[in-house]
Order: C-alpha cells, then structure tokens, then sequence
C-alpha cells in the first residue's frame, strides 16, 4: 500500500468517504438490498466501521471488491422498487397531474358507440361548451355550480370526435377562457356475441351494440351484414322469416326481415336488453333496465310488467315458465303464467349466471361455483365453473358438471387446460349441449359419454354458438370480430368482420383467456364489468369484485392501489399467482392494459337530471368536504389513505389497510360500498359508515341535504 | 450564549412560530381532517424549505463565505420542523393507524428520513461530538442528500400532495445536489 498522496493514483488510499459509501454498497446486499432503511443502516454501519477501526484500502480494492455487491444491487432494483413502491410512480403522478390543471375533464375516455355524461370542473366560469375533437358537434354543457358542468354526448346525434381510435385533443370554450385537453377515443369493431336462431334452424343472427350492425348468418357459413340503428342489443325470430330487436339506446323495439330490413318500429322502453322466446313462439320477454316484460310475440302487447332490478338472462323453460337471472343477489327468479307473471322464491345460485340456455323442462346456467346458500366462497380467488341444470318444475338444481379438466398438452402438473369459462350454450333436439368456452377456445358437444371437442382457433374466445338444420354449426368471436362455421364436411368457412384497434382485440382475447390455474380476468370481471361476488383475493379480506371499466386516467389500481399500471396485474397475478398460460402472447400485459383502458363506465344510475336537486345535492357535496378527496372533475384526487384514519376501527380490518380514493362517476351502480362492501347504500356511506366523521364531515348535514347528496351522487 | 448557539435558537424559533402560524390560520377549519391535513401540510412545507435552504448552503457559499455559519441553525431548524410534522401526522391524518408509519412505503421513506434527521440534529452539537468521539462528521452529514432523496419521494407519494409542489421540490433539490456534486469535483 502506498503511503497517502504518494504513488500512482490508485493504489493511493481511499478517502473515509469513498470507504464509507463503498463498504456500504458491500454491506447493503447483505441486508436485502430492497429497501431504503437497509441502505440507511448500511451507510450507518460502514460509518461507524471506519470511524471506529480506520478501515482503509487502496482505491484499486474498492473498485475491486464493489464489482459483486453492485452487480447483486442491481438485480435486486425491481424487488427495491416493488418494496418502495417505485414502479409506476410517473404515471401515476402524470394522472395526478392531469386532475390538478383545470378545466378538469371527466372521464378521458370517448367511445364513439355509445352516450356517455362527461363532467368538467372549470373554476370561475359560468357558461361552458365542450368540443371533443375536431370532428363531431361542439356540446352545450350545463351548471351545476361551483364551476361544475356536465354534458351529455350521444355520438349518433353528435358525431365521432375523431377518425378511428386515438388522442383527441379536445376544447373547453368557457366565458373566462378557452382550454384544450388531451380525451382518448375508442372507436370499437364488429362484436358479434350471442346468437338468435330461427324456429327452423335455417338463418341465425347476431347483434353488435358497438357498430350498431345485425350479422346475419346462413348455414353455409355466408354473413350478411345489416345496419340495424342504435345499440341492438338482442334478438329473437319471431317466424322464419321474421325477428325483433332490442335497443340499448333508442325506445324502440324493430322487427326486420331476414335481410335485416326494418318492417315496423314499436315504441319501447329504452335500456331493453335480452331477448327471450316461448317454445311456440307465441311469447316473448324481454329483459328492461328494471322489470321483464312478457309479450304477446304477434301483437306486442304486454301480458305484464313485473318488477325485478337489473335483470340478466331470460329464458323460457316451457311455454309458461320462464326464468330471468340476476347478478345482484345471484340468484334465478321463476315467473309463471298460472301465477301471473309475479316471481316466485328465488333460486340462490351464489354466484351469478354468466349465461343461460332453455332445455326440456328448465333451463342450464353457467356459474363459476354453486353455493346454494348464496355465502361466499372462502377460497383464494375461487373459481369453479360449471353447468347448472335447473328443474323449472321443482325448481331445484337437479344436475351439476364442472368442466374444468386438464389434457396431456398441460404443461405442468395441476394445470387446466380445457374447460374453461363456459360462454355459449345451445341446447340441441337429441337432449344434447353444444357449450362455447371462452377461456379455452373450444366447443363442446356434450351428451351421453364423453365431450366432442372442437378448437376454435378462427374464433378465439367464443361466445355464442348456433346449430342450423342442416348440422352445421357457428361460433361467433366478438375479441376477433369473426365467425367461423364448421360445415357438416368438417371444414371451417370464417368470416372475419373489418374493424377495430387491433391491440385492443388482442387484449379482449387475452381477458377471456385462461390462466394455467383456471381462472381468467372474466372469471369475476364478467363481461368486462362485475359479478359483484364477495371474494377473498390473497386471502387478506373478503373484498367485492370491482368492474374493470373506466379506469383510464386513474392510476392506481384496485382498491388498495397496489398496482400501479395495469399491465402488472398481467405480469404479477396472471402470470405470477395464476401460473400463466399455455399459448404465447409477448405483449400480453400491454394489450390487456389496452383493452381495460378503452372500456368505459357503466351509464349513470340517473339519465335524467332534476337540476334543481342535483345543485342542492353539489352543495351538500361541497358542504361535506367531499371534494377534499374526491376532487370536483373526476370525482377522485387518486389519493391513498390507510383505513383507521377514515373509519375508525373496523371489524376484523387492520388499521393500516391501504384505501385508493375511487372516483366516484357511475357509483350509483355500484352498490354495495366501501373496501369490503359493508355499506349497502350511499345513504349508509354517509351515515352509518361514518361514526367518526373523517370519512367526509357528514355529521352536520341535515336529512334533507343528505337524500340531496345521495340523489347527486346517483346522477355522477 | 454563543452567536452560533443564537443563530441556531434564532433559526429553530422562526421556523416554529412559522409553523405555529400556519396551524393557527388552520385551527378555524372546523373539521377535524382537514384542519389536520393543513397543519401536517404546513410544517411539511416548512421543514422542505428549511432543507432546501441548507442544501443550498454549500453551493452558494462558495460566492458568499458568510453563508456558511447558517448550514448549522438551518439544518436544525430542518430537524425539528420534520418533527413537528410527524407529530401533527401521527395525532392528525394517522390518528387511528399510526402503525402505518411502518407498513407504507410512503411513510416509512418520510420516518426513515426523520430518523437520519434526528442523527444528525444529535450530531450537530460539538459537546456531543466530543463526547462520543465521533470521526468523520462530514461523512455522517453527507447523509442529509439522502435525506433530501427521501423527503422528495415522501412528498411524491403523499396524498393529496400538489404535483406541481412535488415537481418543484424534486427540480429544486435536483439542482442543488447537482450544484453541489460539481463544486466538489472542482475541489470545492
């Protein structure tokens, strides 16, 4: 060693300093290396090391005895980030930074095959237009108050604010000033999903709500398209040669020819979902936003109305029965014509039907578990999915078949490979089902012995699936935009239906996909939204299902903000806890992200506003301090809050239990609320779930300005 | 008592009764959260400028020698004014889960910051030193651009936190730590 200042430069001694910092870095991987307090006590350690014995090397044995713990420090940097929350922190901050910049518009997202109500918090203006892009119309927006505005978009009446999917940089025309701000726009393709089959199995048709098309389907595999106006959600033949349509967005019902040519428009209730026909066809039900309808199927009129929230699947288990499931409780209601229409005891299904299909004599559901008590499974992100056979008579489940099963190209032991999220069921004339499955990309032929199995690789994640007369059958793929048709020589006629980001399709498809475990983003995410299930994710607390849309722009993610992009959730759940899956697919967690990004909210609990009510309800809202956290604009600051600070001691919850401030658009229909669903109304948010007053100071507001917020709320 | 020990006491006073005021002008919220949040807040932003303002220092005392004898009285004033801020967190915006100082990332990198901070308020008095025989003082002082690393990302994942404030004091102390690193390697 040479002495101090003498010598060649590096073999000179280290300065106290450069020992420090070096035998930190030596020492740090020793403690872990993943957290800042491990590099603080290595620091600390290596201090008092040369402080206390006057360790010293020459500057060359630094350098050499650095080069391991640097190459360990920076392989341990991902476990430091996840540790440290590093990962994501720009995009979070960058959607922090958008809510912080008024005018605020909400939320970023614009499809253009549907209305949404976008919000915007433009402080100290009165009067406030709103330009989606530079194509499309320019929306008058209305004042609730406080710089508050909302305005209704129908992309029919208004036009797309842009060609195709991407940025739009849209414009805020205020009477203090004009703003532009960056929306994404989502232009979706053909989603072909379930089909309607005519009394003769010579013509099948299927619906896509998001280009507003009929897809006309021959058994021969030949697709004629139809343009069939705004949002058909279902359909129904009514002859051979006749169908209805349902319309999500337009009060009327259609009856079109076997063309897709409209014969007569009825005047209808708007928000008409499923289809449902009687065995003879002489009935009809059809599924509203808060009642079934059963209809005569040649006059239309109305045999009666019952009342049922937010029914789901209707179908006819004979001519006067039929069944209508529901998602929230998940449960199948019996409404019989001997008892006039009026529900009957529920059948409690524990989770909810994810389909239904008429049979002989009842009807067959799709669930992912059976819990005849309708209790939660406890089971770490539990799923089982089966087939449930219901005996309309009895009304019992008389036949249960999981379908979940592995086959030798698993990849490893315990894998799922088949099976999986069973999507379209078709009962056939010899007592038979032909069940589509979304997660495995087949179709099963069941009945007596073991399942056919048919892969659908022209159709990835099938949906619904039609046998014709002649014995072919189609599968419609809405992630692909196809249907494919197995002729009855075996061959495969596809007919892929133009359109759509194609990131995006390849997302859809990678939701639906199984997972090596069996379990898929649809498992819970039904349909891209909830199944509102209590569920025990990571066996921490029973939490409920959340939806998946509307999360553009409100990073983190789920209800502890653990998860800072959602491509994580691919890299850390799918392909961590849930081992993966079987195909290939190397941009998987960007695609997904794609797809999540580009879903939108559910429509508001209230379509019409009473402004008179809706302002009180902003004043109470502001009066409550609600804004503190759940910012005017987007309705959330994307804040995180431990759970003591705002509850108090809550039952079998830590208080240091992680609460990301959700936004607070569509929470109408989100019912039941807070982390763990304890609150079944925002009314109970506000009063009974806020003993100690922090989560909003509520205690001051007085009845009537508490139902005033409550009605806001519901109109977000 | 010393001019450096006034300096210091001077130093720490204004720093309080700065922090005292805000809390004052806060205490008329008549809501428990927010009343909190804002005191927690204000002392945070005291005890960040006070930081700063130490950090700056080194830099600008290269052109203004005179600068120097405040690095001390600063960095004091720092370490209580975070305490202060812990404090009004913990009683405030944590009341009712205070442990979880320990299990967020974003509170344990603000107690670890005020735990180095502690040490080096410990460390900043000659008696001390002396009397714990403590060597290479500057190398344990370095730690406060740790200190510095740590309180930007305890504001960046603080709720609530402005993101235009949390820009500033990363470009802030950035530029200091930048600052500082090339006076050094000129020999400074």
């Amino acid at each position: 060693m040479s002495p101090a200042g003498k010598g060649p430069r590096w073999s000179r001694p280290a300065s106290p300093q450069a020992m420090i910092l070096g035998l930190a870095l030596v020492g740090w991987p020793l403690a872990g290396a993943d957290a800042w307090w491990t590099l603080a006590l290595a620091y600390l350690v290596a201090w008092a090391g040369v402080s206390a014995f006057g360790l010293t090397l020459p500057r060359w044995g630094l350098a050499l005895v650095l080069g391991a713990p640097l190459l360990t420090i920076v392989g341990r940097l991902p476990v430091l980030a996840e540790t440290e929350h590093l990962t994501g922190v720009l995009p979070h901050l960058a959607d922090r930074a958008r809510l912080e910049r008024p005018p605020i518009i909400a939320p970023p997202l614009v499809r253009t095959d549907q209305p949404q109500r976008f919000w915007v918090h433009a402080p100290g203006a009165s009067s406030l237009r709103l330009r989606l892009g530079a194509r499309g119309a320019t929306l008058e927006a209305t004042a609730l108050g406080h710089g508050l505005f909302f305005a209704d978009y129908d992309p029919r009446r208004h036009g797309a604010p842009r060609e195709g999917s991407g940025p739009s940089r849209a414009r805020v025309l205020t009477d203090i000033g004009d703003a532009a701000r960056e929306l994404q726009v989502v232009q979706p393709g053909p989603h072909p999903r379930w089909f309607c089959r005519s009394p003769a199995g010579t013509l099948a048709a299927s619906p896509s709500e998001e280009t507003d098309e009929l897809y006309l389907v021959d058994p021969r595999g030949r697709v004629h398209v139809a343009a069939v106006g705004d949002g058909p959600s279902d359909c129904a033949f009514l002859s051979e040669d006749r169908l209805v349509l349902t319309r999500r967005y337009t009060a009327e019902l259609w009856v079109l020819d076997r063309r897709g040519r409209v014969q007569r428009r009825l005047p209808w209730r708007s928000g008409a979902g499923r289809l449902a026909r009687s065995p003879s066809g002489r009935r009809l039900a059809i599924a509203e936003p808060d009642a079934v309808a059963v209809l005569d199927a040649t006059t239309f009129e109305v045999a009666a109305r019952v009342a049922i929230a937010r029914p789901d699947w209707l179908a006819f288990a004979d001519e006067d029965t039929l069944v209508v499931s529901q998602r929230r409780p998940a449960v199948l209601r019996r409404l019989q014509a001997g008892w006039g229409w009026s529900p009957g005891p529920p059948l409690l299904l524990g989770r909810p039907a994810v389909t239904m299909a008429p049979i002989d004599g009842g009807v067959v559901a799709v669930t992912t578990d059976y819990r005849p008590d309708g209790q939660p499974h406890l089971g770490n992100h539990f799923v089982q999915d089966q087939l449930l056979e219901v005996d309309a008579a009895g009304w019992f489940v008389r036949r249960q078949t999981l379908t979940q099963r592995r086959s030798p190209r698993q990849g490893a032991a315990g894998d799922v490979d088949r099976g999986v999220s069973p999507m379209g069921l078709e009962a056939l004339p010899d007592g038979g089902l032909r069940v589509a499955f979304a997660g495995t990309d087949e179709v099963w032929r069941l009945g007596a012995g073991v399942p056919e199995i048919t892969d659908t690789a022209d159709a990835p994640a099938p949906h619904g699936v039609v046998t014709f007369a002649s014995g072919s059958w189609s599968v419609a793929s809405p992630s692909a935009g196809t249907i494919a048709t197995r002729l009855p020589s075996g061959r495969w006629r596809v007919v892929a239906l133009e359109g759509g980001d194609p990131a995006r399709r390849r997302g859809e498809r990678g939701f639906y996909e199984a997972t090596r475990s069996g379990v898929s983003c649809q498992s819970c995410h039904l349909h891209g939204d909830t199944d509102f299930v209590l569920r025990n994710i990571g066996g921490r607390r029973l939490a409920p299902t959340l939806g998946v849309g509307g999360v553009l722009g409100t990073s983190p993610f789920l209800r502890d903000g653990s998860y800072p992009r959602v491509r994580d959730l691919n890299q850390h759940l799918s392909q961590g806890l849930l081992r993966g899956f079987l195909r290939r697919a190397p941009r998987r967690g960007l695609d997904l992200e794609a797809f999540v990004h580009g879903l939108p909210r559910r429509p508001p609990a209230r379509r019409t506003i009473d402004l008179r009510r809706a302002r009180a309800g902003l004043e109470a809202f502001v009066q409550a301090r609600c804004p503190t956290c759940h910012t005017l604009g987007a309705f959330t600051n994307l804040s995180q809050h431990p759970l003591g600070a705002l509850f108090g001691p809550v039952e079998g919850r830590a208080p240091d239990e992680v609460l990301d401030t959700p936004s607070l658009l569509s929470v109408g229909t989100h019912a039941p609320y807070l982390s763990d669903g304890r609150a079944e109304t925002l009314a109970d948010v506000l009063g009974r779930h806020n003993e100690a007053n922090r989560h909003g100071d509520t205690r001051g507001l007085s009845d009537e300005e508490a139902a005033a917020l409550v009605y806001f709320l519901e109109v977000l | 008592m010393k001019p450096a020990d006034r300096r210091a006491v001077g130093a720490s006073a204004a720093a309080l009764a700065l922090c005292a005021a805000i809390a004052a002008a806060a205490a008329a919220d008549p809501w428990t959260l927010t009343r909190s949040v804002a005191m927690t807040r204000g002392a945070a932003w005291v005890a960040t400028s006070c930081l700063l303002l130490t950090l700056a220092i080194s830099p600008l005392g290269a052109a203004m020698p005179g600068l120097r004898r405040w690095r001390r009285p600063l960095g004091i004033a720092t370490a209580l004014t975070a305490a202060v801020h812990a404090g009004l967190a913990a009683i405030g915006p944590l009341d009712g889960a205070v442990v979880s100082i320990l299990s967020w990332p974003q509170l344990r990198t603000g107690a670890l910051a005020l735990g180095l901070l502690a040490l080096l308020l410990l460390t900043s008095f000659p008696r001390v030193v002396r009397l714990l025989r403590i060597r290479h003082w500057k190398a344990l002082h370095r730690t406060v651009y740790g200190v510095a690393a740590l309180v930007v990302l305890h504001a960046a994942g603080a709720p609530s936190a402005s993101v235009a404030g949390v820009v500033a004091l990363t470009a802030g102390a950035g530029v200091l730590l930048a600052s500082r690193a090339i006076q050094r390697g000129r020999g400074g």
